[in-house]
């Protein structure tokens, strides 16, 4: 059996007071892209920022695994994570507005400094538009071109493991598409990622595996187009009558 | 002008232009003032560099100063050159700046203390630093092994050889700090951190490498920025650094709370306003005593009309 590359167990975990995560446990293969849906408030981004060393752990163990290499990394700070192997895209405030896009890139390579310029140009490729706007302001960008950069900053530390917090948020649905699309070449590539998404259907639709957390605990697991099916899920977390899609529509319709 | 001349001191004749004589004094007060302003600026720098990464208003900065000053005096008291002692100045408080993070501001930060509890910390820092220093060197005033009466003629400026010394050091500390924070991976690092902590830390950045840097420039600044100051001023006692405090603050202010870029503006502006008060065509000029008042003044004007600053944007919280 393959162990998972990510591996959280019975992680209790919130902000000074208050605890928003109650004893939840989940797991990433490697290569695998896995989904996190539930409500507002579910503990979702909580999840990711507590793995992320960016939230107060109170109990619970978080294992990363690569190369052989097992490292329990329960409340390491950020930049150690950064160097091991992992990266994060939160949602808010995801690049840095007072910088130009260039140098976004390159401070996406601090924790492997060696050839950052390469891979920049090798992400360039990928990330097309951002090359003509490397010099201006990331503050100044477009919500898509801001996500791109998001992800593409966090690609610049190599990392084996990606965490993204809703990058479909407040987005375009064109530029939603842009960002799923990069996603999906990564996956391919064989990048493992985490995404959380309110979207939940285009998360459950393009992730091996989900999870459902409500009330800061686990409801249900289980593959991604599983779960698209799954009657209760549907009810209670998508909307029985398709609100997802009719969102969609009518954003598309806004446009 | 005419409004001017007409509040001028009975005695003289009006006149509606500035006469020659008091054009002649221009270009003396604008290099005094770019001389004075250079070592604001370079002061200035280290309190928003600090400001701006560690969200620390340093109280304690015009302190850090005097220490540099009688940092160097020392190493003049030895014999040793002025050039030996500039370096002593510059490493002796980058150290002191280093050190008091690790004595006093990591646990203060990590006692997760407010702005308010650390700004007073800062205020008690300032205290005991001064009374430290007059307790080790008195309070006579002292002046560095430097002829004060030794003046270089630059067609119609006088400029002695402190200020010399003052303007060529300060534009190369400005010079050396402004390429590091915009060409140097520790510089963008430090500038990404002033932005979003957080992102900094996940795209890599240890926060206490960022945090020990800022202290060590922040210092090696302040030493200079004393030492500097210490020539031009000529006699100087435990007092120095205090002094300036608050200019060096309305500096800071004056070029936008935070930004580097904009507190050397700021230090430059300020000194010019306030040697350029003196200038008789201005009512008769303003006693060199009141500069300081001119400095607050520019500022309150300043903060009336663009409250964000010199290079602040209009929209940006502080």
């Amino acid at each position: 059996m393959i162990l998972p590359m990510l591996e959280v167990t019975g992680l209790n975990a919130g902000y000074e007071d208050v605890l928003v995560l109650d004893g939840v446990s989940m797991g990433a293969t490697p290569g695998s892209t896995v989904a996190i849906v539930g409500p507002n408030g579910a503990g979702k981004s909580t999840l990711l920022k507590a793995v992320y060393g960016l939230a107060r752990v109170r109990s619970g163990r978080v294992v990363f695994r690569r190369d052989g290499a097992e490292h329990e990394i329960t409340g390491w700070p950020p930049h150690r994570l950064t160097t091991l192997g992992l990266n994060y895209v939160p949602q808010t405030d995801n690049v840095f507005a007072a910088l130009s896009v260039r140098e976004n890139l390159l401070l996406g390579a601090t924790a492997r400094p060696r050839q950052a310029q390469a891979r920049m140009e090798r992400l360039l490729i990928e990330f097309g538009p951002l090359r003509a706007v490397l010099d201006r302001l990331a503050g100044a960008l477009s919500g898509g071109q801001r996500q791109s950069l998001a992800v593409a900053r966090a690609l610049m530390s190599e990392p084996a493991l990606l965490l993204l917090d809703e990058p479909s948020a407040g987005l375009a649905p064109e530029a939603v598409r842009t960002v799923f699309g990069h996603l999906g070449r990564l996956r391919k590539e064989g990048l493992t990622i985490v995404i959380v998404e309110q979207n939940a259907r285009l998360a459950l639709a393009s992730a091996d595996n989900a999870y459902v957390l409500e009330g800061g605990r686990n409801r249900y697991e289980g593959p991604g187009q599983k779960l698209l099916e799954d009657a209760r899920v549907v009810e209670l977390y998508l909307g029985g009558s398709g609100a997802g899609e009719t969102k969609h529509a009518r954003a598309a319709a806004d446009q | 002008m005419a409004g001017m001349s007409a509040a001028r001191p009975p005695g003289r004749t009006p006149r509606l232009v500035p006469a020659a004589s008091q054009m002649s004094e221009l270009p003396q007060l604008v290099v005094d003032g770019l001389v004075s302003g250079a070592v604001l600026a370079i002061a200035a720098v280290g309190v928003s560099l600090v400001y701006g990464i560690l969200h620390l208003v340093n109280f304690a900065h015009g302190d850090y100063l005097t220490f540099g000053a009688y940092a160097g005096l020392g190493v003049t008291a030895l014999g040793l050159s002025l050039v030996v002692a500039t370096v002593v100045a510059i490493v002796a408080t980058a150290m002191l700046a280093v050190g008091l993070q690790l004595v006093l501001w990591g646990p203060v930060r990590r006692r997760r203390a407010g702005l308010l509890s650390s700004f007073i910390t800062a205020i008690g820092l300032a205290l005991v630093l001064r009374h430290a220093i007059f307790l080790v060197v008195g309070a006579g005033s002292r002046a560095y092994p430097v002829d004060q009466f030794s003046v270089e003629r630059l067609g119609p400026v006088r400029v002695s050889i402190s200020q010399l010394i003052a303007i060529s050091l300060s534009i190369v500390a400005i010079a050396v700090i402004g390429l590091l924070l915009a060409r140097t991976s520790i510089g963008r690092s430090m500038r990404a951190f002033a932005d979003n902590p957080e992102l900094a830390a996940v795209a890599g950045v240890d926060v206490g490498r960022i945090v020990l840097a800022t202290w060590l420039i922040a210092g090696a600044l302040a030493g200079l920025a004393g030492e500097l100051q210490g020539l031009i001023q000529g006699a100087f006692d435990p007092n120095m650094g205090w002094n300036l405090l608050l200019p060096i603050f309305a500096a800071v202010v004056l070029g936008t709370i935070g930004n580097a870029y904009g507190a050397l503006l700021g230090g430059f502006a300020l000194g010019l306003v306030m040697e350029l008060s003196t200038w008789s065509v201005l009512g008769g000029g303003i006693p060199a005593s009141y500069k300081y008042v001119v400095a607050f003044l520019a500022l309150i004007v300043m903060l009336l009309v663009r409250p964000q600053g010199l290079l602040g944007r209009r929209a940006r919280a502080l």
